[in-house]
């Protein structure tokens, strides 16, 4: 069951910002947290932008009205884990368990996996659609280059998350699989460890912030504003998108493997 | 210098008898308010009668971290520092909003000198000026062309060290960090032409 918080039903829209002083939680009042019983619709009616996770846990939409057990039972899927992944997305001041169960890495990567091809196979390439009908659309001889460097951003994520995909995660994959190993001495030494792999994401975001700046402050002023609108929408929910994203790796999959790494260490 | 004029937004009795109790043992130095209400806060900050507000950020019910930035923005326009009160886990992406992080677990010392290096920052900050040099131009067209912070001091006969200080301004001026972004900045500015960008 989803507690809805009245104060959720308060103000329905934050157009000044003294609405915010009205969100302050009376004390000792919580936010609303997702269970097993809850049921998926509301959750999504709660906060769209778990739409972005159920689909990259492999949940088609027609749901009717299962409740997340009942629809990570019909897709196979491990519901504490897809609990967890909600309640973080939900809330960034819900706590993670210190110990989370190393069960969880198959599916977890799984994910990622799935969060790299939407990124890579339909979001940047429809924000790069919106800059080239904003080209079209505003004849200004120097829009292409927000086009080119729009490319070169592209080119830092492609290469960050295929990376990932070539090194770290199949990393972790053989962790596994030596964790299974029962016999200490069939164990590989060693020879990376996860936080070798942790670069920070801030490169990434330093592009992503700079073409924000570029098209709200200093690109003149274009007669047709839609567009520009449009790919700026678009590249915020990029941003929000991508810390999470980033945030499950830092905060839940990195924790699990550092364990893994100790309890292989330890026995080996 | 006047004493600073903190409040204190915070549920916990115990918690706020706590700041209390330290910052009262430097009484001289800090004016000090609680408050959890609504509408009591939203006077305090438009009164512009504020310095710092220290913040619990779990205060807030703020899934997205909205409310957060909207309070960053209030913080710009009314001139006072953000710190957060940090007792449970919160996102980094959202702290990074904050001028400051206060754990609970921090010493006295440790606190009061958070404390002061962020008075010290709104003091620089005020000082600061939005629009960028003509110095500060010359160094931008240079990086636009590729150019390192050598070669820009010697073309510009100033130190390295000082190129660097000048591209920090530029950054904080301009809001852009990457040399792409500076370029395209050049450009739109007619500092370097369209072909020296393609050349380069």
């Amino acid at each position: 069951m989803i507690r809805k918080p009245d104060i959720l039903s308060v103000p329905k829209k934050i157009s000044a910002s003294f609405d915010i002083y009205n969100y302050l939680i009376p004390s000792g009042h919580s936010e609303f947290i997702i269970t097993g019983e809850s049921k998926l619709v509301d959750i999504i009616q709660l906060n769209q932008r778990l739409l972005l996770v159920i689909s990259r846990f492999g949940i088609s939409l027609g749901f009717g009205d299962k409740s997340v057990a009942e629809v990570c039972k019909a897709n196979g899927l491990n519901t504490s884990l897809v609990l967890l992944v909600l309640n973080v997305f939900n809330s960034h001041s819900y706590s993670v368990p210190e110990l989370l169960p190393k069960n969880y890495i198959a599916e977890l990567i799984q994910y990622l996996k799935n969060g790299h091809k939407y990124f890579l196979t339909s979001k940047l390439p429809y924000i790069e659609e919106l800059i080239n009908r904003f080209i079209e659309k505003n004849d200004n001889p120097n829009s292409y280059l927000l086009r080119n460097f729009f490319k070169e951003y592209t080119n830092e994520v492609v290469e960050h998350m295929s990376l990932e995909e070539r090194t770290v995660f199949p990393y972790i994959l053989g962790l596994l699989q030596q964790s299974d190993v029962e016999k200490a001495d069939v164990r590989q030494p060693l020879t990376y460890k996860i936080d070798d792999f942790i670069d920070n994401h801030s490169n990434i975001e330093e592009k992503l912030d700079d073409l924000k700046q570029l098209l709200i402050k200093h690109f003149p002023p274009t007669p047709d504003q839609f567009f520009r609108n449009l790919i700026l929408f678009e590249l915020f929910d990029l941003d929000y998108d991508l810390n999470d994203h980033n945030g499950l790796e830092e905060r839940i999959l990195t924790p699990i493997v550092r364990t893994l790494e100790k309890e292989i260490k330890g026995n080996g | 210098m006047d004493k600073l004029r903190i409040l204190v937004v915070e549920h916990s009795e115990i918690i706020r008898q706590g700041i209390f109790s330290i910052l009262r043992s430097q009484s001289y130095k800090y004016e000090i308010r609680f408050s959890d209400q609504a509408r009591d806060i939203n006077d305090q900050i438009r009164s512009g009668k504020l310095d710092l507000m220290l913040l619990n950020p779990s205060t807030y019910f703020d899934p997205k971290g909205e409310r957060i930035r909207l309070l960053r923005q209030d913080a710009i326009n009314f001139g006072f520092k953000l710190v957060a009160l940090v007792y449970a886990y919160f996102d980094e992406q959202l702290l990074l909003l904050f001028d400051e992080i206060i754990y609970i677990n921090d010493e006295e010392e440790k606190i009061f000198s958070k404390l002061e290096k962020v008075v010290e920052t709104a003091v620089q900050l005020q000082d600061d000026d939005v629009t960028v040099s003509q110095r500060e131009m010359d160094v931008i067209r240079l990086v636009a062309l590729g150019k390192s912070n050598r070669e820009i001091a010697e073309e510009l006969f100033i130190s390295v060290h000082t190129v660097i200080s000048h591209r920090k301004n530029i950054t904080n001026k301009l809001g852009i960090k990457s040399v792409s972004g500076l370029t395209i900045y050049a450009v739109i500015n007619k500092l370097i032409g369209a072909e020296d960008f393609s050349k380069s």
